[in-house]
């Protein structure tokens, strides 16, 4: 006998609950339309989450700019200003490199660019994509999908500037700097720690942030041209992309123009790595309970309290900010340089919900005001060894209200070198920090992660 | 015939019960839950595009692609294939179902279920193929939706063929005859139909709830910010309203007097469970992106996130993991409140 012969396989499935279709719909509609209701949401939802992501356009610094001229860019400034960073930086499937660029490589590029694979001798491609897109976003500007949710919020490398770095402020990062933050992540924050990727791995990234960071830059005194430098109305172009057809050497003269726009955003990160910060001869740096010595016990408490007296005092002012308690609670309301580059610098109060309403639909993230490190808990996000505290004294952080200290000889009132060590020692030996007797010693290796 | 007496016959299979097809079943369904949880590694490692061709592997028989490169070469690469055999394996068995239902099993309608099972296992396999040749990700999010879906199928197969859900009728005629043995426990006291309900409700939350997380986790860069914080409030909505499914389930499971036979397990499962997702799911939160509120937990501002890390990959696969047991057990749970209640009623 053929074994699937039977009456109407549906309606006996639908029966068996012991009800028949008709109620079964009844009971179906009363009780269970909800529940399928926010599936239908769900299931059209996922259909459109399944975009390949590519470059958008700066539309946040778009409205700035609009703000502040006071009228609307024209599609035909809008466009040649997008057609001309494509044409220099690719997209983000296929990345381009301008000839003479050496901050990057174009192989680095493509590893770290385009769709996420690996082959069968395990190199990985679309790193970029794989490990960085959901907070930073397709162009890095810091907006990925869960970038509101985030506190800090991810970095915006368009604007290339970086907090947590070996150069003086208003110089880039070196590519090693980046690779470091990259391989330490940043406690407390969403910032993994990509230690387990492979160093060409890192440094593939390292270059991609690099490049989105010169994309971004070039893309904003591209957009400076239009709006402020160029006239449309009277003729004036960007660039003329018909131009390459019908009249080549025009067109190569303007282009060549836009390019030493972009070679000279790529220059600036073509940065010497600054020789790293010489420990103190004349007492130990790093946390008293973790030295055994009596001599140098004493000497590293005296350093901790002269720093205590430079941290209130006026000279280093850091209470100022970060409180005599070192919790970060007496600093002013501020905000960050991220945040101000489309709010204070647009003559926009960061609290005016109203004015940046527009902003905040052209996509900036909710104004956050920045808060000072709070030191007793012993986390500092730039890395926690006595050589990355001292970078952050003497480097101040760039976009953010921390400065960079005066230092002797080059201002006469300012902190000498072992004054800005007696300031580290008493950072490390901030009152919780020094309770829980672990820590960093004055032989931690400069690359050690935050106090744990 | 008429609607009762067509109703009577569903239910009057009290001689159909096969051990060969149960135990094909319970394989099946125990086979998939590695299965969803070696998937669920791949997209942690985003390992899905580590094999570039389908159903070949880097042009080889999958079947016949060198263990030593399988198992010595990246660890995309073997997670990706893994995962590839492990979904053959339950291929196989449904195949293995199916013989086993047209050999042994009675019920016809549930010799096409079998086959239903089969196609749905083959579908499964596809959405994989497709998700790999087209290389899109929203297919990868569809195939992890359905594999969640194909384990409470698997699950139904396993409750619909056992002897319990078989011999429920019989227990309701042995009742007659006897007021003390445990079958007759189970005959007196069917599941309350608030409970098959809530059940139900649970079994179709608990999805929905997988199909959310699924979106937050297939996630690409074209995904506006608001639309991921709308998924983000759609799965802790989802989650509350989880729970107090689950609550309630579950108070319906231990009420005094109503012991339900095979129903108070997989209520009180449930429970443990969902909390134990919740868990997982603050936990997936912070190994993904850490404490939201850092100045309320020092302790916890000072942990540095490690990508794929290892504690972080298992913790955030054993979040989709979980969400597939409650998805299964809820399915149990409704199957046998509702059978419970059909036996009673004829």
């Amino acid at each position: 006998m053929y074994p699937f012969q039977g009456r109407n396989l549906t309606l006996a499935i639908l029966r068996f609950p012991g009800f028949t279709m008709s109620q079964f719909l009844k009971r179906f509609n009363s009780t269970y339309i909800r529940p399928l209701a926010v599936t239908g949401l769900l299931c059209a939802m996922m259909f459109g989450c399944g975009r390949d992501p590519e470059f958008a356009p700066n539309k946040l610094r778009i409205k700035v700019i609009e703000t502040e001229i006071g009228q609307d860019l024209t599609a035909t400034e809008l466009g040649d200003v997008q057609q001309a960073v494509e044409e220099m930086f690719g997209s983000a499937e296929v990345p381009k490199l301008i000839e003479g660029v050496e901050a990057v490589s174009l192989d680095r590029l493509r590893q770290a660019a385009g769709r996420v694979y690996s082959d069968e001798q395990d190199v990985h491609f679309g790193l970029y994509r794989k490990h960085c897109i959901r907070c930073h976003g397709t162009a890095g500007d810091g907006r990925g999908p869960a970038a509101r949710l985030l506190s800090p919020y991810p970095r915006d490398f368009r604007l290339g500037k970086f907090k947590f770095k070996s150069t003086p402020q208003g110089s880039k990062p070196t590519a090693d700097d980046l690779a470091r933050t990259l391989r330490m992540g940043i406690p407390g924050t969403s910032m993994p720690s990509f230690s387990l990727l492979r160093d060409s791995e890192i440094e593939a990234l390292a270059e991609y942030v690099i490049y989105l960071s010169a994309r971004g830059e070039t893309e904003r005194e591209l957009l400076n041209q239009v709006s402020h430098t160029l006239d449309y109305s009277r003729g004036d172009r960007l660039i003329d992309f018909d131009l390459k057809t019908k009249k080549p050497a025009d067109f190569d003269a303007q282009f060549d123009k836009l390019e030493s726009v972009a070679k000279s955003n790529y220059a600036k990160w073509q940065v010497a790595s600054p020789p790293s910060p010489k420990l103190p001869t004349a007492f130990p740096v790093g946390v008293v309970a973790d030295v055994e010595d009596s001599a140098s016990i004493d000497q590293l408490q005296k350093s901790v309290a002269r720093g205590r007296q430079l941290f209130i005092g006026n000279l280093a002012s850091c209470s100022k900010c970060h409180g005599e308690d070192g919790s970060g609670s007496t600093a002013p309301k501020d905000y960050d340089l991220w945040t101000k580059d489309w709010t204070v610098a647009a003559n926009i109060n960061p609290e005016d919900k109203a004015a940046i309403k527009p902003m905040l639909k052209a996509g900036a993230l909710k104004p956050v005001p920045m808060r000072p490190r709070d030191l007793r808990e012993g986390v500092c996000r730039g890395g926690g060894s006595p050589e990355d505290i001292y970078l952050r004294i003497v480097n101040g952080i760039e976009g953010t209200s921390m400065p960079a200290a005066a230092l002797q000889p080059n201002v006469s009132e300012g902190l000498t070198t072992d004054q800005v060590w007696d300031l580290v020692n008493f950072v490390l030996n901030m009152p919780s920090v020094a309770s829980e007797g672990k820590l960093v010693t004055a032989n931690a290796e400069s690359d050690q992660g935050a106090p744990q | 015939m008429s609607r009762y007496d067509s109703a009577k016959t569903s239910v009057d299979d009290s001689n159909a019960y096969s051990k060969a097809v149960h135990l094909f079943a319970m394989v099946l369904t125990i086979s998939v839950f590695p299965l969803i949880w070696v998937g669920g590694l791949v997209t942690t490692y985003g390992a899905g595009m580590a094999v570039p061709d389908w159903p070949g592997t880097y042009g080889w028989n999958m079947f016949l692609y060198p263990p030593s490169t399988w198992l010595y070469g990246g660890f995309d690469l073997m997670v990706e294939h893994g995962h590839r055999l492990l979904g053959s394996l339950s291929g196989v068995l449904a195949i293995g179902l199916l013989i086993a239902a047209l050999l042994f099993e009675k019920r016809r309608w549930f010799k096409w279920w079998c086959l239903f099972v089969l196609l749905a296992v083959i579908a499964q396999g596809v959405l994989g193929g497709v998700r790999v040749r087209l290389d899109a990700r929203t297919f990868a999010m569809i195939h992890g939706c359905t594999g969640q879906l194909f384990l409470a199928i698997a699950t139904a197969t396993a409750v619909m063929s056992s002897r319990w859900w078989i011999r429920a009728r019989q227990a309701l005629e042995n009742s007659k005859n006897s007021k003390t043995s445990e079958v007759a426990t189970l005959a007196r006291t069917p599941a309350t139909r608030t409970l098959a309900r809530a059940a139900t409700a649970l079994l179709l939350f608990a999805y929905c709830q997988v199909v959310a997380g699924a979106q937050l986790r297939h996630v690409t860069g074209g995904t506006e910010p608001g639309s991921f914080m709308a998924l983000v409030h759609i799965h802790l909505t989802l989650a509350a309203v989880v729970l107090i499914a689950s609550l309630l389930v579950a108070a319906l499971v231990v009420r005094p007097g109503r012991l339900l036979g095979g129903v108070r397990s997989p209520g009180l499962f449930i429970l443990a469970f969902v909390f134990l997702q919740i868990c997982l799911g603050l936990a997936t939160w912070i190994v993904n992106y850490a404490v939201p509120w850092q100045e309320l937990m020092p302790e916890l501002a000072r942990y540095t996130i490690q990508a794929k890390g290892y504690w972080e990959s298992v913790i955030v696969t054993a979040h989709v993991a979980t969400g597939a047991l409650i998805v299964s057990m809820a399915t149990v749970l409704c199957l046998r409140s509702w059978r419970s209640r059909a036996v009673a009623s004829h």
